[in-house]
Order: C-alpha cells, then sequence, then structure tokens
C-alpha cells in the first residue's frame, strides 16, 4: 500500500467516524410517546369494583369510562322535564320509563356498551372491554335502532357533549388538562356517525 | 335397503347439522361476556329546594347508607338521581327510607305518560325455555 494510500484510508475511517459521530448527536433525543387515554384514566390496574361484591375486580380505566358514563346519564335524567325540548328526554326518557316498569336490563346494556366503546377505543384493548354492538351509524338511527327515540341533530349532540364533559369533571378530569381535551377529540370524531339529520 | 341408507344418511346429516349449532350456541353463551351491574336502575327524587354544597354532600351519605345504592349519585339543583340494584332495593324502597331520614319534601319522579311514547324491547320471559337454559350455561361456565 502506497503512503497515499494509507492515509486516504485513514481519512476514510476518520470521516466516517467523525460523521457517525455527528450522525449521532444531531438525532432528535427520543419523544416519549403520550399513553393511551384509557392508560391516563387508570389503565389495566386491578382495583375492586365499589358497585359490587368485595373481592369484585376491575380495571380502573374501564371503572373511570363507567363513573363518567353514569354520570352522564345521571345528569341526563336530572334534566328529563315534560315539554321541555332540547334536554335529551327524547332520546333518554324510555330509559327511565322501562326502568319504572321494572326491566332494567337495557340500562345495565347501555351502560355496560358504552363504557366497552370508549374503553377499546381509547386503549382498553383487553377482553373485558371488547365492544360488541352495532356500528355508530346502525346505533344511532331509529331504523336500525328501535330505541333510539329520533334522529340526533348537532345541537342535541353538542348537548351530550356538554353532559360528558360535566360528568368528566364531576369525576376528576380537569376541563383545563391535556386529557379533557382528548376526550372531547374523541366524541368529536364520533359526530359525524351520530348526528344524522 | 339402498333408500333406507339414503335416510339414514340425511337423518344423521341434519342431526350432525342441529348438534353443530347447538354446539355453536352454546359457545356463545358460554363466552358472553357478562354485563357490569345487570341490575342495575336509575331511579330520581324531586325535593322542593336547590342542594347547596353541604346539603348535597349530606344527602349522597344519607343515600349511600341505604342498602343496594349504588357509588354514582348525581345531585342537581333540587333533583337527585340515583343508581341502584333493584335486587336488593325498588325506588320506592328507597324513596321511603330516604324520607324516614330526614324532614324532607320531595316527590318521586315518573315519568310522565306522554314521555312514555317510544316502545322498547319486551323483557325477556324469565318462566321461557331460552331464558332458563341461558341461564343454566351461562352459570356453568361463569
Amino acid at each position: 500500500m502506497t503512503k497515499f494510500s494509507k492515509i486516504a484510508l485513514c481519512a476514510l475511517v476518520l470521516g466516517s467516524l467523525s460523521f457517525t459521530s455527528c450522525s449521532k448527536d444531531n438525532q432528535d433525543a427520543p419523544v416519549a410517546a403520550t399513553p393511551s387515554i384509557y392508560a391516563r384514566l387508570g389503565g389495566t390496574t386491578l382495583v375492586q369494583d365499589p358497585d359490587a361484591a368485595a373481592g369484585v375486580m376491575i380495571e380502573k380505566g374501564r371503572l373511570s369510562y363507567r363513573k363518567v358514563v353514569n354520570s352522564t346519564i345521571g345528569l341526563i335524567v336530572a334534566d328529563v322535564q315534560n315539554n321541555a325540548p332540547g334536554n335529551l328526554g327524547a332520546h333518554f326518557a324510555p330509559l327511565l320509563g322501562e326502568v319504572g316498569a321494572g326491566n332494567t336490563t337495557n340500562l345495565a346494556e347501555l351502560v355496560d356498551n358504552l363504557t366497552d366503546f370508549f374503553s377499546y377505543n381509547t386503549g382498553g384493548t383487553n377482553a373485558v372491554n371488547v365492544y360488541s354492538g352495532m356500528t355508530m351509524v346502525a346505533t344511532h338511527n331509529p331504523a336500525t335502532n328501535p330505541r333510539m327515540g329520533v334522529k340526533a341533530t348537532n345541537a342535541n349532540y353538542d348537548k351530550f357533549e356538554g353532559y360528558v364533559g360535566a360528568a368528566a369533571v364531576a369525576n376528576g378530569v380537569a376541563a383545563n388538562t391535556q386529557l379533557y381535551s382528548d376526550v372531547v377529540a374523541v366524541l368529536e370524531s364520533l359526530r359525524a356517525p351520530i348526528v344524522q339529520q | 335397503m339402498k333408500i333406507n341408507k339414503k335416510v339414514k344418511t340425511a337423518i344423521y346429516s341434519i342431526l350432525g347439522f342441529i348438534l353443530l349449532l347447538f354446539i355453536i350456541l352454546v359457545y356463545h353463551i358460554a363466552t358472553a361476556k357478562p354485563v357490569d351491574n345487570a341490575t342495575i336502575q336509575v331511579s330520581r327524587i324531586d325535593f322542593d329546594k336547590p342542594f347547596d354544597s353541604s346539603s348535597t354532600v349530606a344527602i349522597k351519605e344519607k343515600l349511600h347508607e341505604i342498602a343496594g345504592v349504588k357509588s354514582e349519585i348525581i345531585v342537581k339543583r333540587n333533583v337527585v338521581v340515583y343508581f341502584h340494584d333493584n335486587r336488593v332495593a325498588d325506588s320506592k324502597k328507597i324513596y321511603d327510607e330516604l324520607m324516614s331520614k330526614g324532614n324532607y319534601n320531595a316527590q318521586r319522579f315518573i315519568l310522565p305518560a306522554n314521555m312514555l311514547n317510544k316502545q322498547v324491547c319486551p323483557v325477556m320471559n324469565k318462566d321461557g325455555l331460552s331464558y332458563k337454559f341461558t341461564k343454566l350455561v351461562q352459570g356453568i361456565f361463569n
């Protein structure tokens, strides 16, 4: 090997090392991915189910969603009034009517389905959260779901989002947090299939 | 006889098909995810005056003392909405018990008849064969 070749080889090796180290220096620091909404609501950590017998456990993320779902329904039921349009009574009054008649299955299924839907689609992908209900379009169309009293309007959906927001705040999700914004974003993503008039 | 053989094959095929459907049915029932709080009921009591923060805490505490009342209780203005296990207590029993705990002027909310205009699915007949069979299979696997 000639002297020139040796120098060229050294230059190449040094250059490579130099570029390699420069390249490493310029790499962006790895950004930690934001945990899923489900994880931020407690995730898969098992806790005692406050509404079940001692020893019955529930994932904390699922429990958080169930509490928000129950509170949302409770707030809507609290606003149900005779001849008061716009308070979602037309959509939820059947629930009160049937529970008054002693049939509670549909309320339990509504709570369970909503909890499954939100849990599974925001990161709670364990089997306990698998959603097996109808599509959002079919669920909110009275033609395919006789339990849907009337089609929802944008105003109905705004009102519903307000109820969910209030329920989330009541259950510890402050309105000025990223978590709250992310929950609202999920709700907004459902507006198109749900609002059908 | 040749005809007998064909008839036998047809009968076995039909029985096999029925057995297959039955196995699928049992599998679906056995693997169905049980509903959380399947006997939950939502009820509402309307009071004569709105609640402030301290009376909200007090009414929630009193309701929580009643057997069957679940954890979520919503107090909004003069209205209290609560969830309860209807196997333990119905809404009238809870209302009566709450009224005995204080000097309240309140009414149990009954949905006006004109709001009951939407037909809903009929409740499953608990004396029916399908209900009993479903409960039996779910009982075995859960």
